[in-house]
């Protein structure tokens, strides 16, 4: 290879030109015009016109930096999109070692090195020096922005098909290939800061890397698999089970009087699974109910307890006013079998202050209180929805955060 | 993501509405206090407020 760069002027526009990798590079585009030139032509012969437009590299052309203990030369620049993202390719050159790639995807800087030997490919897998590699997208890549020298003929709309392969280490297989040729290229992930310092580039974010959540490194597909998963979800609740009530009735207690024992029913569940709410609801103020509820099956006596207090205290002190409680609580009970069931509730009615342990009188004396029972079959309940929320979107939110850290937590 | 990590995700999220279809047309909850399969916590309530 020769290093004696060789001066010329572009035949479009008249801008100079410096071809640096004399006698490898085949095709320069002019950084005033874009217009592509055949380098192997003395004359510049133009290629193909087009107006510069597009990007810039974050590294200027000529600019020169020293990466791995070799200094490198940037003499091309190239800005791609396939896959939903878009990205930057910088060629780099040095007279004795070759060519490099600095490839920017708006995340991580890769050091690219073009390779000289085919990896075996088998499948979805690649090895290469005994690492294997495993294929993780294929899409189409299309030049949208080319300026400099390049030692390939390249042009505006030029696209090849890609086939990214994840090894160990973040290491990373491309394959380019079209009609033509196929080349492969070991990319390296470089250390945050490295590639700025090397070629003494700001190291401030590029618009690039402010860019949308069309990033191919954002979790999106995960997304949509879960929002897909989500709707079937919300699907299976509108064609699920609806829930009935199928019992409201009544029963009395005395604050501080017995335990009242009622029975309630039948309650038929016609599913041969089914979840079943018992609610009670009481009008009380600065008064509990403990409420013990029984489903007994008819048929075989078998018996699903559950038990809850419904209550409610209003007060007030150095703060101002303050209310606790639950007047109408909710005992769930799972899965139970078809079939007849009686309802038998206990309750039992205390006030607060308890009488005798405070001067104040009761609240409520000797007023009965009625309280509300309701059975509700088919019941849905909202913790397995949430449960399964969680486990549908755990992973993407998760991934989301962390993409997001990479992007923007710098 | 690479192809397994996504075909893992989308054989867990089927997983999950499977299981999720089973429970509400069996009217199954892991949070429900009685009845079968139920397990949820109670703490009883009652003997005055929790005020400070």
């Amino acid at each position: 290879m020769s290093d004696t760069p060789r001066a010329l002027s572009c035949p479009n526009c008249g801008a100079p030109i410096v071809v640096r990798a004399v006698g490898n590079t085949v095709t320069v585009v002019c950084g005033n015009c874009g217009s592509s030139l055949d380098a192997t032509d003395p004359d510049l012969a133009v290629l193909n016109r087009s107006v510069a437009a597009g990007a810039r590299s974050r590294i200027p052309l000529s600019t020169r930096g020293f990466l791995a203990g070799i200094e490198w030369e940037a003499i091309g620049f190239l800005e791609r999109s396939g896959g939903g993202g878009t990205w930057q390719e910088t060629l780099l050159f040095n007279p004795w070692v070759g060519y490099r790639f600095l490839v920017d995807d708006g995340e991580t800087w890769r050091l690219g090195t073009p390779l000289n030997r085919l990896p075996s490919e088998i499948g979805d897998a690649a090895t290469l020096d005994s690492d294997r590699y495993q294929a993780t997208e294929r899409y189409e890549a299309r030049v949208d922005f080319v300026v400099g020298e390049f030692y390939w003929r390249v042009a505006v709309g030029e696209t090849v098909d890609v086939a990214d392969f994840e090894g160990p280490g973040d290491t990373t297989l491309s394959r380019e290939s079209n009609l033509a040729e196929v080349a492969w290229t070991r990319l390296e992930p470089q250390g945050e800061g490295v590639v700025e310092t090397a070629f003494g580039i700001a190291p401030e974010a590029s618009p690039q890397r402010a860019a949308s959540l069309d990033d191919p490194s954002a979790p999106t597909f995960n997304t949509i698999v879960a929002g897909i998963a989500t709707a079937l979800l919300l699907l299976i609740l509108m064609f699920g089970p609806w829930a009935q009530q199928v019992l409201v009735d009544t029963i009395v207690v005395t604050p501080d009087g017995p335990t009242v024992t009622q029975k309630f029913g039948p309650v038929v569940l016609t599913r041969a699974s089914s979840g079943v709410a018992v609610r009670g609801y009481a009008e009380l103020e600065n008064a509990w109910v403990d409420l013990d509820f029984a489903l007994v099956n008819r048929a075989n006596q078998d018996r699903y307890d559950g038990s809850t207090t419904a209550e409610h205290y209003r007060g007030r002190d150095s703060e101002g006013e303050w209310t606790e409680g639950d007047r109408g609580p909710e005992v769930a009970f799972a899965s139970l079998p078809r079939g007849e069931y009686d309802l038998l509730v206990e309750a039992t009615a205390h006030v607060w202050p308890a009488r005798g342990a405070w001067d104040a009188a009761p609240a409520y004396g000797e007023t009965p209180i009625p309280v509300t029972v309701e059975v509700t079959r088919n019941k849905l309940f909202w913790g397995v929805l949430i449960l399964a929320l969680i486990a549908i979107w755990a992973i993407p939110a998760t991934q989301w955060f962390m993409w997001y850290q990479l992007r923007y937590g710098r | 993501m690479t192809r397994i990590g996504r075909i893992l995700f989308i054989a867990w999220c089927t997983l999950v509405v499977i299981l999720f279809a089973i429970a509400v047309s069996n009217g199954w909850s892991p949070f429900a206090q009685g009845g079968r399969g139920g397990g949820g916590i109670f703490v009883r309530g009652g003997g005055g407020p929790q005020h400070k």
